[in-house]
């Protein structure tokens, strides 16, 4: 699972995914806009890019491996980054399948260069507090408190916005000691004990395990943050890309997806 | 101008002189007024002999010892900032940020002179060498022969107990030579402090040196 | 005794301004190199929104923030760097091999590797840092004071290996002179040592500045991001880089204009005033 592959074999999977067999009803889209036909799971083969948030990384390995299980010929290659990095990247003209966005903006974003994106899951923020929880936090009021040192995302990236949203619903202003580049970083302020506590998405504090004490509040469901996924419109690897979303989207994916902390759309 | 503070002979015991690999034996004495010329090829030790004297190199046994108070050997040591031994080396080494005045003024203020005494004293010694003109330039601008002047007078204005001189003419053009010689000469009996002269030249050993003393 | 005129110092014959072939165009090479980039973002700039986005508060704060800090972090580099590079140069400390190539490390270690390391040590639960909190109440993390720290963390060993080699390369006989006219050791570094090597000073300043302007990776991992406290221009337009690449573009000229400036007024200073000491 690793990105730079020689174009050389990105092209044979392109002419075995346009040159193999079946009339048009047989797949189960037509992502090449060309009337190319993607052919049965077992007959993909080549190199599958997914370019994916940072906060699908665990699910999105575990996935990979079923897929490589269910499609031998198939390399999965995983890119995680912040989803607007991810965006930009795309438009540039990365040679990409999927791309799976942690918001709706950032998919926006990308919207010249994918084709119907579809929500699969979305997360919500709760609190996190080192494991004990030092600062004595309870709840989103805490936030207030100017003798708390506090985390939040920063506003430009998706998990500020949606802290952002929260405390306007809640009708708090924070005192906020820092807003971190991303929901890793913030997270992470918590674990090291850095912070008394940070708002981050509910992934993330199930991803961290015991390093963190989590506590849920009602005013996160004033910020859902959807997750969106869509096949790339120039994919090199249409097929591939189509067999991905249709994992991601079953039942198997959604089993994956719950046991990460994601709600189900 | 006032002269040496404190006037007395220099005198070196089996001074062993070591500089890497190599290693010379020194013996000698210089009385106040004396200029010892230090002569030899090339590679006897000239120099470092000097450096020996002026404490930038320790020895390896014997002693030096300057007006009776021993500046090297015996277990005791001075260091170069408190020996009173003035040097004026080969490539003049003037600092080259400073003015001539600056440079002249250096070794009294390092002593403690108040900046306005130790200029007006460093004014009257480039009167004396000719070079009243040039009081003001930075030193990196003054020609070699200038150069020569102001770092003989830098030495000799911090009034040293001992003089050391290393081929100071050797870099000077011919035409300037003769001056700035004489120009030593007077100063050096007005001091009447022991001196040592490394040259290679027979003619500066005939006028200057009181005595030789040939390194092999 | 007339000796004639000062003697033209050898750097300026005409002979030498004439660069060989081989040095000329590897030379052009990298200079294009280096300013195409640079000429790309200027082409890409929102040059007509550049003053709107500029002149909001934010980035004015932003802006001040970095100047503050960053000139900090050289005056802390001058004061702690120049004693560091005369110990290493001139020390005879045992391991200086060691020790040089420790203090040589935060430049290549990844920035955000530094701000972790500066975490460890001085963070709330850090091997200093948690008695700092525990005795004092004192707390760094978050502050301007951790900005400062972080930047001079990254950007002091540029200034200590510029005045190390200028010192490691001085003529030590301009010393011994010193001391031979009576000049303590402290003397002589401050009236001798100390303007000889001043090119090298400022030149290390420079490169000081200029990365402690720039820095971001260390600065953000422990300072954290605050507008007006730890939020400086490079967090500023890594942030802005998330919403608007335009307005990170627009940003990212100011401070190159900024920097530029700065680095060209003290190069020309310092190369006319004392250039010609060494």
């Amino acid at each position: 699972m690793r990105l730079g592959r020689s174009a050389g074999v990105v092209l044979t999977a392109m002419l075995l995914a346009s040159c193999s067999g079946g009339t048009p009803d047989d797949g189960p889209s037509d992502l090449m806009g060309s009337g190319t036909v993607a052919p049965a799971p077992d007959e993909i083969t080549g190199d599958l890019t997914v370019f994916a948030a940072a906060s699908l990384q665990g699910v999105f390995e575990e996935l990979a491996t079923t897929f490589e299980e269910q499609h031998p010929g198939v390399t999965v290659a995983l890119n995680f980054a912040a989803s607007s990095a991810l965006a930009e990247q795309v438009n540039a003209g990365a040679p990409v399948d999927v791309l799976a966005t942690a918001s709706a903006s950032t998919m926006e974003q990308a919207a010249a260069e994918v084709s119907d994106p579809v929500t699969f899951a979305s997360n919500t923020l709760v609190i996190v507090t080192p494991s004990d929880n030092p600062g004595v936090v309870t709840g989103l009021a805490d936030f207030a408190d100017p003798d708390l040192t506090l985390a939040v995302c920063a506003v430009e990236v998706p998990c500020g916005a949606a802290a952002e949203k929260v405390f306007t619903a809640a009708g708090i202003t924070p005192a906020v000691d820092t807003f971190a580049e991303n929901v890793t970083a913030t997270l992470n302020l918590a674990v090291s004990g850095e912070v008394d506590a940070s708002l981050v998405y509910a992934t993330d504090a199930l991803g961290a395990g015991d390093t963190v004490s989590t506590i849920t509040f009602p005013e996160s469901a004033e910020a859902v943050n959807d997750n969106l996924i869509a096949a790339a419109a120039q994919a090199p690897n249409a097929a591939a890309a189509q067999a991905w979303l249709d994992l991601v989207l079953s039942d198997e994916g959604a089993a994956v997806l719950t046991a990460a902390g994601f709600d189900l759309p | 101008m006032s002269g040496a503070t404190a006037t007395g002979a220099l005198e070196v015991r089996d001074a062993v002189v070591r500089r890497g690999d190599f290693e010379v034996t020194v013996d000698l004495s210089v009385a106040p007024g004396e200029v010892l010329a230090l002569t030899g090829p090339n590679g006897t030790g000239k120099s470092s002999v000097l450096a020996a004297l002026a404490g930038l190199l320790p020895l390896h046994g014997g002693a030096i010892a300057l007006g009776g108070e021993v500046l090297d050997g015996d277990a005791a040591w001075v260091p170069p900032e408190r020996r009173g031994v003035g040097l004026v080396p080969q490539q003049h080494l003037l600092f080259g940020h400073l003015s001539a005045v600056e440079n002249v003024a250096f070794g009294l203020r390092a002593r403690g002179m108040r900046r306005r005494d130790a200029r007006s004293e460093g004014h009257a010694w480039l009167e004396r060498l000719g070079l009243a003109d040039r009081a003001h330039l930075r030193a990196d601008r003054l020609s070699g022969g200038q150069s020569q002047r102001v770092a003989l007078a830098r030495a000799l204005a911090a009034s040293p107990r001992l003089v050391l001189l290393d081929e100071p003419f050797a870099a000077l053009d011919v035409r300037v030579r003769d001056d700035v010689r004489a120009l030593v000469a007077d100063a050096l009996r007005e001091l009447a402090i022991p001196a040592v002269l490394v040259t290679h030249d027979a003619g500066e050993v005939e006028t200057l040196a009181t005595r030789e003393l040939s390194l092999r | 005794m007339s000796d004639g005129q000062a003697g033209r110092r050898p750097g300026q014959s005409a002979h030498a301004a004439r660069p060989p072939l081989v040095l000329l165009v590897p030379g052009l090479a990298a200079l294009v190199f280096l300013a195409l980039p640079l000429v790309a973002l200027l082409v890409r700039a929102p040059w007509s929104e550049l003053v709107e986005i500029v002149a909001t508060g934010p980035v004015a704060q932003a802006l001040w923030l970095s100047l503050r800090t960053a000139t900090t972090a050289t005056l802390v580099s001058l004061v702690l760097g120049v004693p560091l590079a005369w110990l290493l140069a001139r020390g005879r400390l045992p391991g200086g091999g060691v020790i040089r190539a420790l203090v040589t490390l935060p430049m290549v270690l990844p920035p955000v590797v530094g701000g972790v390391a500066l975490l460890s040590l001085l963070g709330r639960r850090g091997l200093l840092g948690e008695h700092l909190d525990a005795w004092f109440g004192l707390t760094i993390p978050f502050t301007t004071t951790a900005v400062v720290l972080a930047q001079t963390f990254v950007s002091l060993p540029f200034l200590v290996l510029s005045v190390d080699g200028a010192l490691r390369g001085l003529d030590r006989r301009y010393e011994d002179v010193s001391a031979t006219l009576g000049a303590s050791r402290w003397t002589t570094f401050r009236r001798v040592t100390l303007p000889m090597i001043a090119p090298a000073v400022g030149a290390g300043a420079v490169l000081c500045f200029a990365r402690a302007l720039g820095e971001f990776g260390a600065t953000i991992t422990f300072a954290g991001n605050f507008p007006g406290t730890t939020r400086t221009m490079p967090i500023a337009i890594y942030l802005a880089m998330e919403q608007s690449p335009q307005a990170a573009i627009a940003l990212s000229i100011v401070l190159v204009a900024i920097s530029a400036l700065v680095l060209i007024l003290l190069r020309s200073r310092w190369l006319t005033a004392l250039g010609s000491t060494t």
